[in-house]
């Protein structure tokens, strides 16, 4: 089956240093992909490259592929021209950028932002058809048709990130990435968001590309996920089956710090130092410097990324991966008393 | 409106707050940001606060820092009421913050070395001691002062950054440390860095934490005790497994089922509360959380729930249902137990 | 984030290497800036060692009135038969000189009322912020005309007069830094440990807006330049020194252009339009310096 969006061997270069390093994904049409990692492993730069939407000073490469639901031509994003991308962007991938909140225009109405991106593909719609679809973009994300009128200051955080999302669906794509949207959010407010974006994704057949450093968030949401690090893919897989069965030290390292009520209490222990400097990425494997099963041979071999168990892939040289070595003891978290 | 204390005979809190109130005057009225808050926070322990933005975590953290005027209440400092000057100075040496975002807690001008001893300078140690206090700071939060004594906070990166903050706070030797939300800037991998030095040094020093944030699990995971507060109120005190694991407050229980699991099949359905957190000039009558309560009934808009004792032993809620007198007494104890 | 923000993001959490770009190197690194430190370096240079170089005394007059260019009078003469190059010389140390005094001055009064006012608030800021927009509102020149005609003329009264009219703007972009900084955590721990509001203010929130102060106070050199010239020209300046604005007034009153005296004309309006526009880029390449780091505080 083709994929709605297929990317191929994408990489970004800044002056030379590649923030992102060949990157393969495929997402199907009504799925929401995870895409999970720490700052600078090039994960909002790669959502960037799908809308073209990467400052001059970055260099792309690679070979995207869209394929719009409903027999329209496929459209290879890489060679489309900037106006060609102006009729992609919005209509048929939209994008919630992170701390999409204070993206808002201070001085204009809700109602006439929505506008504004609705006219973006749909320029003949009279007054009337307008604000029907307002306010039915409006309540689709839940807020009633009273927002329109209101400055974005005039809103809470929930809200406006709402907006956000009404915007993004204002011309009925079919696919939307999200960038960190709850990233901002306290607890219930974040709920709200991701049950939101879980009902539009069964109701419109969205799909959808989460981007997050919140592993948690991506478990709630996501049917997939794949795991980033220094501009790499190092593991990907279905959402249950990664987290279940993690077939790469990051993830492993990630997962095990992750408190998860319930379980086991305690911190757990840090992955030592800090991701590598895009311009100088480790020889070999580019973890190995972190990774507390680092052998020789990660020092010298950059590991593949290779199917190790059904719909399972991981970037590492000894998956799979039937149990994890203890790293060490979890240590307690107070004192003794 | 004072709450059923349990009885201690143990050494004094390292701090106790007793009704506390901080009233802002806004424009909209008066935002009633603490409004009645007791808390005792002991020796050593790591005492978590959480609740939503706007729920007044923060500015009891200042309140406790002598940086915000008290309407009413007192703050207790090692069982000595902080009421004049000189004891504000104490509090001031005793008591340590550290702030949410690295990248706006330290000075751009200075260096990390005069970072780290400006503590020593403004609360007047002489000048012989300073250098070696603050490089067995700097060692505690694992910087090296040969290689990161002269940098400039634009050099360092974001966890590093708080650890030269935790150094700063570190220096005077405190007893206790507010920690308001000092990891949730931070990469995960960081985050457990930064959390694995907090400990240890509660571990070695014997430092109390005060951990304010709003990520349920790290609390869980972290604090001997939470406290969980509304609209300025605690709603429920307790260990930290009895309070997370087993809340007795509808309020609590919802936070705890917004937490996102990662588990099979994502969230499935959950009770999740309506609107948000109203403002603190317009705090409902009667109990403060009924508007959005689920489980609210006849008596919640009129009679305001002082902390009772709910569920596990030393766990308090502030909520009717919990009321011997009111005859509803909780039989299913809440949210059943998380995990799996 | 915005996409430089994410490539950024990827820096900012890795530590940079220990030294940074400095401002001579922001400086150096443009033609521009090569050219405009060049030009106010020469007239700094001229203005020290003007004297030296002059090859006759500014005031001397001879009978070779309003001669052209030649090889004793590389510049020509003057309606007295001064000579115009060592009366260009004598006036760069007059401009740069008062360019400079004026502007520390606008900087001094500018950077206490900003910090004043953004720090304690309530009334100070006030009475301060009304002060400042009568500043701002009156229009300079003719405020400093009348200042100047009120008052004995002098390079002194000159350099207060420039000084005192132009503060306020300063004062404005420094009070809007003093309001976001002392809501920063570093300042409030200082709060909390105890810090009173001098050390503060020493320590924290004033070097935090020196660049800021320093960015701004170039580009009143410049006008503070340009100011002088005006004046001077108007008749209000020094009679007793020789600027390039007295020389511009003295070309017009002795009816150089009618007797196309270029030579005159010429040197002393290139002289200021030249320093001036150095001085402006090297301004607005402070500010492009200093921005990227106020992004990162602000």
């Amino acid at each position: 089956m083709s994929a709605l969006l297929e990317i191929s061997d994408l990489r970004v270069e800044h002056d030379g240093n590649p923030i992102v390093d060949g990157v393969d994904l495929r997402i199907e049409a009504g799925e929401a992909l995870g895409l999970a990692g720490e700052s600078g492993c090039g994960k909002t730069t790669t959502a960037l490259s799908v809308m073209r939407l990467l400052p001059p000073t970055l260099k792309q490469s690679g070979t995207i592929t869209f394929r719009p639901p409903g027999g329209h031509a496929e459209i290879n994003i890489g060679r489309r021209t900037e106006r060609g991308m102006q009729l992609v962007r919005w209509r048929h991938i939209s994008l919630v950028f992170q701390g999409a909140m204070n993206s808002l225009d201070p001085v204009q109405k809700v109602g006439a932002q929505i506008a504004e991106a609705i006219r973006i593909h749909e320029r003949d719609l009279d007054s009337n058809e307008l604000s029907e679809r307002i306010t039915e973009l409006l309540s689709t994300v839940g807020l009633i048709e009273a927002v329109a009128k209101r400055y974005p200051h005039q809103l809470s955080g929930g809200q406006r990130q709402r907006v956000m999302i009404a915007l993004a669906l204002a011309c009925n794509p079919s696919l939307v990435i999200a960038d960190e949207p709850t990233t901002a959010l306290d607890v219930v407010m974040q709920a709200q968001v991701l049950e939101l974006l879980e009902s539009l994704r069964e109701r419109l057949g969205l799909a959808l590309i989460l981007i997050s450093h919140d592993l948690g968030v991506l478990a709630e949401t996501c049917d997939r996920i794949a795991v980033m690090y220094a501009g790499r893919i190092v593991e990907t897989g279905p959402v249950d089956s990664v987290f279940a069965h993690r077939q790469h030290p990051y993830t492993e390292r990630l997962l095990d710090g992750l408190p998860m009520i319930g379980g086991e209490r305690g911190i757990a222990t840090p992955i030592p130092g800090s991701p590598p400097d895009p311009g100088h990425p480790p020889e070999g494997c580019r973890f190995h410097p972190r990774c507390p099963y680092a052998e020789d041979r990660c020092r010298r071999e950059d590991p593949a990324l290779r199917e190790v168990a059904p719909g399972q892939s991981s970037a590492c040289h000894f998956a799979p991966w039937k149990s994890w070595p203890p790293v060490e003891p979890k240590q307690p978290a107070g004192v003794e008393r | 409106m004072t709450d059923v204390m349990p009885q201690t005979d143990r050494a004094p809190a390292l701090m106790e707050v007793r009704d506390l109130a901080i009233h802002f005057r806004t424009r909209a009225g008066t935002a009633r940001a603490v409004d009645g808050v007791s808390l005792e926070w002991r020796p050593g322990e790591i005492l978590g606060v959480v609740g939503e933005s706007g729920c007044g975590k923060s500015t009891l953290a200042r309140a406790m820092l002598g940086l915000a005027e008290p309407a009413t209440g007192e703050i207790v400092l090692g069982g000595v009421a902080v009421e004049d000057k000189s004891h504000l100075r104490d509090l001031r040496r005793r008591v340590q913050m550290i702030f949410q975002d690295p990248y706006q807690t330290l000075n751009p001008r200075q260096r990390v070395r005069t970072i780290v001893s400006e503590p020593l300078i403004i609360q007047g140690v002489a000048e012989a001691e300073r250098e070696s206090l603050m490089l067995r700071a700097l060692e505690d939060v694992g910087l090296d002062p040969e290689r990161y004594g002269d940098r400039y906070p634009h050099q360092l990166s974001g966890g590093q950054r708080q650890r030269v903050a935790i150094a700063a706070a570190l220096v005077l030797e405190p007893e206790g440390l507010i920690c308001d939300e000092p990891v949730s800037m931070l990469d995960a991998s960081v985050r457990s860095q930064i959390l694995e030095v907090l400990c240890n040094l509660q571990r070695t020093r014997g430092l109390g934490l005060l951990f304010i944030t709003h990520d349920l699990s790290l609390a869980w995971s972290l604090c001997d005790r939470i406290a969980v507060m509304y609209l300025g109120r605690i709603v429920e005190r307790g260990s930290a497994t009895d309070v997370i694991e087993r809340p007795k407050h509808p309020y609590t229980q919802a936070l705890v089922e917004a937490v996102p699991i990662p588990r099979a099949g994502g969230g499935g359905t959950r009770e999740l509360l309506e609107g948000e957190l109203p403002d603190p000039t317009n705090v409902p009558a009667g109990c403060r959380f009924h508007p959005r309560c689920p489980r609210r009934f006849e008596p919640c808009d009129q009679v305001d729930p002082l902390l009772i004792p709910a569920g596990g032993k030393d766990q308090l809620a502030a909520c009717l249902l919990h009321d011997p007198t009111l005859g509803r007494a909780e039989t299913a104890a809440g949210a059943a137990p998380r995990g799996d | 984030m915005s996409p430089e923000q994410a490539v950024l993001e990827v820096a900012a959490d890795t530590p940079v290497a220990v030294s940074d770009r400095s401002v001579r190197d922001v400086l150096l690194a443009t033609r521009r800036g090569k050219f405009a430190l060049a030009v106010l370096g020469l007239f700094i240079f001229l203005a020290i060692f003007g004297d030296a170089i002059a090859p006759d005394d500014p005031d001397a007059s001879s009978l070779d009135v309003l001669a052209a260019p030649s090889s004793d009078h590389w510049f020509g003469t003057t309606e007295t038969g001064a000579d115009v190059f060592s009366q260009v010389l004598a006036g760069a140390r007059v401009s740069i000189v008062v360019g400079f005094a004026a502007a520390i001055i606008s900087a001094v009064l500018g950077a206490a009322v900003g910090l004043l006012s953004g720090y304690f608030g309530g009334w100070t800021d006030r009475i301060l912020d009304a002060l400042e927009n009568w500043f701002l509102v009156i229009p300079t020149l003719p405020l400093m005309i009348v200042l100047a005609s009120l008052l004995d003329p002098s390079l002194t009264v000159l350099i207060l007069v420039i000084g005192l009219t132009s503060w306020a703007g300063t004062g404005r972009i420094v009070r809007a830094q003093v309001l976001t900084l002392r809501e920063r955590a570093f300042v409030e721990r200082a709060r909390a440990l105890g810090a009173g509001d001098g050390y503060i203010l020493k320590t924290h929130i004033l070097p935090n807006t020196v660049p800021l102060i320093f960015a701004n106070t170039v580009l009143i050199v410049a006008v503070a330049i340009l100011s002088e010239a005006a004046l001077a020209f108007l008749g209000l300046g020094d009679p007793t020194s020789i600027s390039w604005g007295t020389m511009l007034e003295n070309a017009f009153t002795s009816g150089a252009p009618s007797a196309e005296a270029w030579w005159y004309v010429i040197p002393p309006g290139l002289c200021i339009t030249v320093l001036v526009l150095a001085i402006a880029i090297l301004g607005y390449l402070f500010e492009e310096h200093i921005n990227p780091r106020l992004q990162e505080q602000g």
